[in-house]
């Protein structure tokens, strides 16, 4: 037994370390694979194991159970435990595989080339991304590292080889980087990657496991951004506008050469100071105030124009543009500025706002009509002064000669700043300092650099205004320098456009200076002028009321003429009124001598001897006479008062000539003419009485006036017009005297006017009658000692007037 | 005998009318103004009327017309002498009744045989 016993310990032991050892390794395995289902099963066979061995060392225990019999033990609990092991290990396994299989899924997954070599450099392991990169097939395992790998150049071994012997031989874990190396298809890659060495029990080398990664990709990527970094570098450093990454503080963190070259300042000087050092004190408030505004995020880009100073104290205009670069909490991490030198076209807008202001100055100077030179030559410098920026200024007009200068303007400044004793205010050219340059060359003179040494400088006087900069310009007048402005101490440079807007002002108050003078001489004309047209004035006013007398005169002339005239018309009117009147009173008693002088020639009142009879018949034939007279006076006064009344109607001419012709029928045949009547038979409108009255008075005078041959009537109408003609073969009128035939009282003086009778009014009344009564005309043409023909010529129709109107 | 009123303010005249008259054998009735001339025609009844134009009071167109204006006066035979300054009115004349007229100077020589032609014209 006791051996038994020996042995049955040993073997126990021994199972018991077994079991021990595989309790650990359960352990690792689970702690490894964290699985709880081979935990469970190998706890519940560690405990049933715990219970075998306690049963083991208490057999001598007697417990009344089948749980702890013998039997239990020895059979079943071995059996169970064995199930529960087996089944324990087989998830174990299972376990095992799966991650063997995701191991090699996830070696082979990668895009990193993982390989093994043992100490002699042959290949143990590598992973799928190898055989992709370099090409590697299962046959290469077990063969030679250089062997394997496609052909490489000789630089390119030599730097694996290094890379691999520096891991071999310091047994650390060596990185390599950018390794060229030639891949599957030639090309050439570059590799990084890590060489781990692996060390055997004893502390020696036994090959290593090694990391693969292409990187040839990554390598032109950051080419490319390199390149990148580079173009934005260039674009940053090269471009023409002025660029800067700000602080912000406000120093300058990167600055390009543009910015640099505008400021005047190399990049280390721009980078040691800030944007306040630099600009223009003017508009720091406003940059301040845009700063702020930013830092707080109220704003996040700003555009403005500013002025900077220059190292060399220049000032320069620039459009400032600003951004900001933040991170991504939105903190400030600089500003990004482009500043753009606009100091030309500000110049240039500056430049015409003083041509502006150059123009209404002119304009202005215009408008002071009434200004002394004084006055004028102060404003002007006033504007000068302020067109240039000076400080100083003074406006001076030369003599005639150009010996002397005689300053009619000078600004307060330089009298109060310059505490000269005497200050002259005519200055000899020949004394005087550098503006006297100006007269004596004859050109506007720029002095920029007062303060370095100048020929031209005569010296300043002790106390004279201290002057850095200085202009003087000169005005010509037909080439002889009239007057000179001079200016000083403007901030920045004087320049050519000072010169130009000086010039203009001063030629300009020049003109208006000259005007003035000329406007002066016009004005003391135009007084004497005026003096002389007041007395010319004075002298035509007193022509005019001497003619204005003279019309009044006229006038007066006039009315008298009139009233004289009126009176005379009256006179006349009263004249026919009292002939006819008297006329009538005239032809009463000559009723009675006519009438009965016919009576006792009728023989009715008694016999008559012979001489009683003959001298009572030129008693009878003297009162028919007076009375034909009287008729016919009557018959003028008549017209003449327009008293006499016309009685139009409707006649035959024929009839009114027969009429006529029989009144004179024995006359004709007493003194045995022919007679001879062509009338046309037509019907007229007129006066049958007045025509009847002419016709008488023709063709008594026709038979009057003729002794023999014959008395021809002719009438006939042309165009409304009665043509009547009385012509007879008598013995006709002298030219001479056919003028005269119509007017008043006329008897042409012939050897039968003794002989024939006649008041001398038949005519005139018959052309009275005929012009004024039947409208028509009357006429005469004559032969002498052959005949006359008297014609008529009276409208057919007579149209209805009121004929007294005329008179009146 | 035919009546003759002469209605004539001219005494000369009226002597030489009425002589021409008597001498025709007429009986004149004289009146020398135109209300005689009037008064008389009403109350002598004429068998001719010879009437003067112008007259001192009314003219003789008045006279004529007061005289026409009587229904048993309307067929007296009533002539005008007018004087010649008068010829404008010779219309009237006739207008207002008078059956013809004379224009002064009256001849006496013919003056009888126109009054007859008048007369015994109409």
């Amino acid at each position: 037994v006791n051996n038994f016993m020996d042995l049955d310990i040993i073997l126990l032991v021994i199972a018991a370390i077994l079991q021990i050892g595989a309790v650990i390794l359960a352990f690792k395995l689970i702690k490894i694979t964290k699985t709880t289902r081979g935990w469970m099963l190998i706890s519940i066979a560690l405990v049933l194991m715990g219970l075998r061995r306690f049963h083991y060392v208490t057999d001598n225990l007697q417990w009344d159970l089948w749980f702890f019999s013998d039997l239990f033990f020895e059979y079943y609990l071995a059996i169970i435990i064995s199930v529960l092991m087996v089944i324990g290990i087989y998830f174990l396994s299972d376990i095992f595989r799966e991650k063997a299989r995701f191991e090699s899924v996830l070696l082979n997954s990668v895009w990193t080339g993982i390989w093994s070599v043992d100490a002699n450099n042959k290949f143990t392991y590598f992973n799928k991304a190898m055989t992709k990169i370099f090409g590697l097939s299962n046959e290469a395992i077990g063969i030679n590292i250089f062997a394997s790998l496609p052909e490489q150049t000789k630089e390119n071994k030599t730097l694996i080889k290094n890379y691999f012997n520096q891991a071999k031989d310091s047994l650390e874990i060596t990185h390599y980087e950018l390794l060229p190396i030639n891949t599957l298809n030639g090309t050439l890659g570059y590799f990084s990657g890590v060489l781990v060495p692996m060390l055997d029990d004893n502390g020696k080398y036994n090959g290593m496991i090694c990391t693969v990664n292409d990187v040839t990709e990554h390598i032109t990527d950051q080419a490319a951004i390199k390149e990148s970094e580079k173009q934005f570098r260039d674009a940053f450093e090269e471009a023409l506008i002025g660029m800067a990454l700000v602080s912000p503080d406000g120093r300058y963190l990167k600055v390009n050469k543009a910015l640099c070259d505008m400021l005047d300042y190399t990049e280390s000087e721009m980078l040691a100071i800030n944007f306040q050092t630099i600009t223009h004190p003017d508009d720091l408030d406003t940059d301040r105030k845009h700063l702020k505004l930013m830092l707080e995020g109220t704003k996040q880009t700003s555009r403005k124009e500013k002025r900077y100073i220059t190292k060399g104290g220049g000032i320069i205009w620039v459009g400032l543009y600003i951004s900001t670069a933040r991170d991504t909490d939105g903190k400030l991490l600089h500003f990004i500025e482009q500043i753009e030198n606009i100091t030309d076209s500000k110049r240039s807008e500056e430049e015409r706002k003083l041509n502006e202001s150059r123009m209404k100055t002119l304009l202005e100077l215009n408008t002071m009509t009434q200004a002394t030179c004084t006055e004028i030559t102060r404003y002007v410098m006033g504007k000068g002064v302020e067109l240039t920026k000076s400080k100083y200024g003074f406006v001076g007009l030369m003599n005639k000669d150009k010996s002397v200068f005689i300053i009619h303007a000078w600004s307060r400044d330089v009298m109060d700043d310059c505490s000269i004793s005497d200050k002259p205010i005519e200055y000899p050219i020949d004394q005087a300092g550098i503006w006297a340059e100006v007269v004596r060359q004859n050109r506007p003179i720029i002095v920029n650099n007062y303060l370095s040494p100048n020929p031209a400088k005569k010296g300043i006087p002790e106390g004279h205004v201290q002057l850095t900069r200085f202009i003087g310009i000169p005005v010509f007048d037909n080439d002889r320098t009239v007057a000179v402005a001079a200016m000083a101490n403007k901030d920045e440079d004087y320049n050519n456009f000072d010169i130009y807007q000086i010039s203009l002002l001063l030629s300009g108050m020049w003109h208006h200076i000259k005007n003035m003078k000329a406007v002066n001489e016009l004005n003391r004309l135009n007084d004497e002028l005026e003096g002389r047209v007041i007395e010319r004035t004075d002298m035509l006013s007193e022509s005019k009321q001497a003619l204005l007398n003279l019309v009044d005169d006229l006038n007066l002339t006039k009315n008298n003429l009139r009233s004289a005239n009126e009176r005379l018309l009256e006179l006349d009117r009263l004249k026919s009124m009292f002939i006819a009147s008297t006329s009538h009173e005239l032809r009463t008693p000559l009723n009675s001598i006519i009438g009965f002088s016919s009576i006792l020639l009728e023989e009715w009142a008694g016999e008559l001897n012979p001489e009683q009879k003959e001298q009572l018949g030129l008693i009878h034939t003297a009162g028919e006479q007076l009375l034909a007279l009287v008729n016919d006076i009557i018959d003028i006064s008549k017209i003449e008062a327009g008293k006499l009344e016309i009685n139009i109607r409707e006649f035959r001419l024929k009839e009114v000539i027969d009429e006529a012709v029989s009144t004179v029928k024995n006359d004709i045949n007493k003194k045995g003419l022919d007679l001879e009547v062509e009338v046309e038979d037509t019907t007229i409108l007129s006066d049958r009485h007045r025509l009847l009255q002419c016709l008488l008075n023709l063709l008594s005078n026709a038979v009057k006036f003729t002794d023999k041959g014959m008395i021809t009537i002719y009438a006939k109408t042309i165009n409304s017009i009665v043509n009547i003609s009385v012509t007879d073969t008598g013995m006709g009128i002298m030219p001479d005297d056919i003028p005269k035939l119509f007017a008043q009282f006329v008897r042409i003086e012939s050897s039968l006017t003794a002989k024939t009778q006649g008041t001398g009014l038949g005519l005139y009344l018959t052309k009275k009658l005929t012009v004024d009564i039947l409208e028509g005309t009357v006429g005469v043409t004559s032969e002498y000692g052959t005949g006359s023909t008297f014609t008529m010529n009276i409208p057919v129709k007579l149209e209805k007037h009121d004929t007294e109107a005329e008179f009146k | 005998m035919k009546r003759v009123l002469v209605v004539e303010d001219n005494v000369n005249n009226m002597k030489l009318i009425t002589f021409v008259l008597k001498k025709h054998g007429y009986e004149p009735i004289e009146a020398f103004s135109g209300d005689e001339g009037v008064e008389k025609a009403i109350a002598e009844r004429p068998d001719i009327i010879l009437m003067d134009i112008q007259l001192p009071d009314i003219s003789g167109i008045e006279a004529t017309e007061r005289i026409r204006m009587m229904d048993d006066m309307q067929d007296i035979p009533i002539i005008a002498i007018t004087s010649y300054a008068m010829s404008g009115d010779r219309e009237k004349i006739l207008n207002v009744g008078c059956n013809g007229y004379f224009e002064k100077p009256i001849d006496p020589v013919t003056i009888m045989g126109d009054i007859e032609k008048i007369i015994h014209g109409r």
